[in-house]
């Protein structure tokens, strides 16, 4: 009797351990890459009044790009470039002329991308930054730049 | 006799100091000095006024900032005072702006203007005075020039 009991109990711990491993591989976190140029993206990498963020200083590996308020924002998930759904922006002001943390927060089918933007202002230049990938309770964090954003630095 | 004197003490000490401690909001009034706030020019800026002082032919605004919240103005207990802007929120749906929430201070007031995008052409603004516990909230309407 107590050998069933045991085996009924092993059964049933194999059974949850097979549905909470079927649920965390439905969590999966796309992967991040760079931009790809041959398929769309934001308005362009060049310029004023955009976020290019690279994985690496002074590099050209961008893999996220948007306009300064945080639209059309664009990454590469998976090795596609995707276009990013704005939900909210949160900009804490650190001095008078407008330097900010910055906070912006995506959404992409069921991953929530968020972006912060610390030392945030006009003209930053490899500035660090964080995106941090959330879905079903997993989440990634990628330590970003963010690029100059004017021609004339 | 131990417990009168203990009474009286104590509302003696604690009485004074939380009548000095209450928190005062500041009167709100109307700009005097519009153009001197740098807003008569330029596009994009945010005018409010309180409802039913619209067809005023003199001081209207109640609120005046930049379309971002910058360079924000209030005529605080009888005197145009620029506020600091602290904090700006946006919330978005259809990449269309639904909400949007600036914090201001002014000394020890904090200053929380809310828009509420009801639809393309109808924004609800709300102001709100705090100051440690003390709030006042009012209604404004508010338009934009360009």
């Amino acid at each position: 009797m107590t050998l069933k009991i045991i085996t009924v109990l092993m059964l049933a711990q194999l059974f949850l351990g097979i549905c909470c491993a079927q649920a965390g591989g439905g969590s999966r976190l796309p992967r991040v890459r760079r931009l790809r140029t041959d398929q769309p993206a934001s308005s362009g990498k060049d310029g004023c009044d955009n976020h290019p963020l690279t994985f690496h200083k002074d590099s050209d590996d961008y893999f996220f790009d948007s306009h300064d308020d945080g639209r059309d924002a664009w990454m590469n998930l998976d090795g596609k470039n995707v276009r990013l759904t704005l939900v909210r922006s949160v900009l804490v002001y650190t001095d008078e002329y407008g330097t900010a943390n910055a906070t912006y927060e995506y959404r992409n089918k069921q991953t929530i991308i968020t972006v912060r933007l610390p030392f945030y202002s006009d003209y930053t230049n490899s500035v660090p930054a964080t995106v941090q990938l959330r879905r079903d309770g997993s989440k990634r964090t990628y330590n970003a730049f963010v690029a100059a954003q004017c021609d004339a630095l | 006799m131990r417990c009168k004197i203990l009474a009286t003490v104590l509302v003696a000490v604690m009485l004074p100091g939380s009548v000095a401690s209450q928190p005062r909001l500041p009167r709100v009034g109307l700009i005097k000095d519009y153009p001197a706030t740098g807003l008569a020019v330029g596009c994009g800026n945010i005018y409010s006024e309180l409802p039913g002082t619209e067809n005023n032919s003199g001081d209207k605004y109640v609120f005046l900032s930049r379309g971002d919240g910058s360079n924000a103005w209030m005529n605080l207990n009888g005197r145009d005072t620029n506020l600091r802007l602290v904090r700006t929120e946006t919330d978005f749906a259809n990449e269309k702006i639904t909400n949007t929430r600036q914090v201001y201070r002014a000394g020890k007031t904090r200053v929380v203007v809310t828009f509420r995008h009801v639809d393309d052409e109808q924004v609800v603004m709300t102001i709100k005075l705090l100051n440690g516990k003390a709030s006042r909230s009012f209604r404004a309407i508010s338009s934009s020039d360009c």
